[in-house]
């Protein structure tokens, strides 16, 4: 009986559960000490934080507050997602699975990603990518405009523009990008920008700028106001990125733009009243313009 | 005794479940795997999985269920993953006036002890932690790893064995 047991000893003791003749002599033996001492530090061990409320919310969203909801749409839903996966196929070709989606003036689109990552656009701005190569743990999207990324932790994330290249393994960032420039700014974790011939590694607060072939770098604060609290704030940013953030915003054309492109400004302008974000930027430029339906003409000199 | 016929189904339920078993399960993973992030990814993972499957799941089976999905997704990924631990916070002694020496041999202790712990066989460290930290019985422990009482027994046995041969003389 005795050394039938003897293989939980210690268990049973830890619970109280010795018979008195197996505590005499285990408190007597020479390694009871010991294991007092492991048991009572033992106790003082304890896990890392959980964030029990925040792991409730994301778990919710994804499982009761979604159900809420779908019978709602569901009908229509699914009619209005075929068509538009019939005319995505009809632009693209029958089995790329390409998909694209644009934000209009004006407006933001959030998009969730494949992998549940997550894509903020900013007005007027564009991203594509394959579902298939996603599938494959390839992440890789094309970006027009701006957005804002949630990276996910996981495989390789490439945002693609057509100044350059940008990498990470999971992070927040933002990118700008148009015709001339490329615009990166890291919010947390890392990030890599590269074009054919420079290569950045951003950590969080940096930012870093490709306009035509040179490079700038910079740093923020990641805590401030940006286009995601409808404000629009630029960093020494040529005019031309100025022009086209006011372009996007407000659904306007600027004219006469060509004798301002390789000007600089610092500064922000709010995303919902068109006059005011004319004259903060128009007037701090020293430009004089004339604000007529949705064209704004520079003043030439 | 009514056997527990609530439906997993029900967003209240299924909220109530959540609130007494991540912790729970969170502390689980990371028992095995020393990696907290990886673990509440797991939980998560798992309450969706439940949440998809819920009307093939007992009310009062999902336990059970949450921690096979996620011990099943926790090899699928990291099977291989080395175990690096670390174990925080002492929270002071009963005596708090010791001398600094004293201090100093305490800290040394959890050190080792810590040390230990991280390379204790899993079976046996999941045994253990879920005893000295999560406060489940052997009996509770049994039922979430689908083992008898008697074996349970045995891990935490051997699991103390180890530990005081690993930190050597005290």
């Amino acid at each position: 009986m005795e050394t039938r047991n003897k293989d939980t000893l210690l268990a049973r003791w830890l619970t109280d559960d010795l018979t008195s003749k197996e505590a005499q002599d285990f408190k007597a033996s020479e390694a009871y000490h010991s294991y007092e001492k492991i048991s009572t530090y033992a106790n003082h061990l304890e896990t890392p934080p959980y964030d029990k409320a925040k792991a409730w919310k994301a778990v919710s969203n994804q499982t009761v507050d979604k159900a809420k909801v779908r019978p709602l749409y569901y009908n229509w839903a699914t009619g209005i997602a075929a068509s538009i996966v019939l005319l995505f196929g009809m632009f693209y070709g029958l089995n790329t699975g390409t998909t694209t989606h644009q934000s209009d003036y004006g407006t933001q689109l959030s998009v969730v990603l494949p992998d549940g990552s997550e894509a903020i656009l900013n007005a007027n701005s564009k991203i594509e990518f394959n579902t298939t190569d996603w599938k494959n743990e390839n992440r890789t999207l094309e970006l027009d405009g701006e957005a804002y990324f949630k990276v996910k932790k996981g495989s390789l994330f490439t945002v693609k523009t057509s100044k350059g290249n940008v990498a990470v393994l999971g992070t927040q960032f933002n990118v700008n990008s148009d015709a001339n420039s490329l615009e990166v700014k890291c919010y947390t974790g890392k990030v890599r920008v590269s074009d054919a011939t420079n290569t950045a590694v951003l950590t969080s607060g940096n930012a870093y700028r490709i306009i035509d072939a040179s490079e700038e770098k910079w740093t923020f604060k990641t805590t401030d106001r940006s286009w995601l609290n409808h404000e629009s704030t630029f960093y020494n940013a040529p005019l031309s990125s100025v022009f086209t953030s006011l372009e996007n915003q407000f659904e306007i054309t600027i004219k006469n733009k060509n004798n301002y492109l390789n000007q600089r400004f610092t500064g922000s302008f709010i995303n919902d009243d068109k006059n005011l974000a004319l004259k903060t930027v128009l007037e701090a430029m020293n430009i004089g313009y004339v604000f007529n339906k949705n064209n704004v003409i520079l003043a030439v000199y | 005794m009514t056997k527990n016929n609530k439906s997993v189904c029900e967003s209240k339920h299924f909220e109530m479940l959540f609130n007494t078993h991540s912790t729970l399960l969170r502390n689980y993973i990371y028992y095995k795997c020393g990696d907290f992030n990886l673990a509440e990814d797991m939980v998560q993972e798992a309450f969706i999985s439940l949440w998809n499957h819920c009307e093939k799941v007992n009310y009062d089976e999902a336990l059970f269920y949450l921690k096979r999905i996620a011990n099943n997704n926790f090899l699928n990924t990291v099977k291989h993953q080395k175990v690096v631990l670390n174990y925080s916070k002492f929270k002071g002694s009963e005596v708090n006036n010791e001398s600094p020496e004293f201090i100093y041999e305490e800290k040394e202790f959890m050190k080792k002890l810590q040390d230990a712990i991280a390379i204790l066989p899993e079976k046996q460290r999941e045994v253990f932690l879920l005893n000295r930290i999560d406060k489940m019985t052997y009996k509770e422990i049994a039922a979430l790893l689908n083992l008898s009482v008697k074996a349970v027994e045995k891990r935490m046995h051997n699991a103390l064995v180890v530990l005081r041969e690993k930190i050597g003389n005290i």
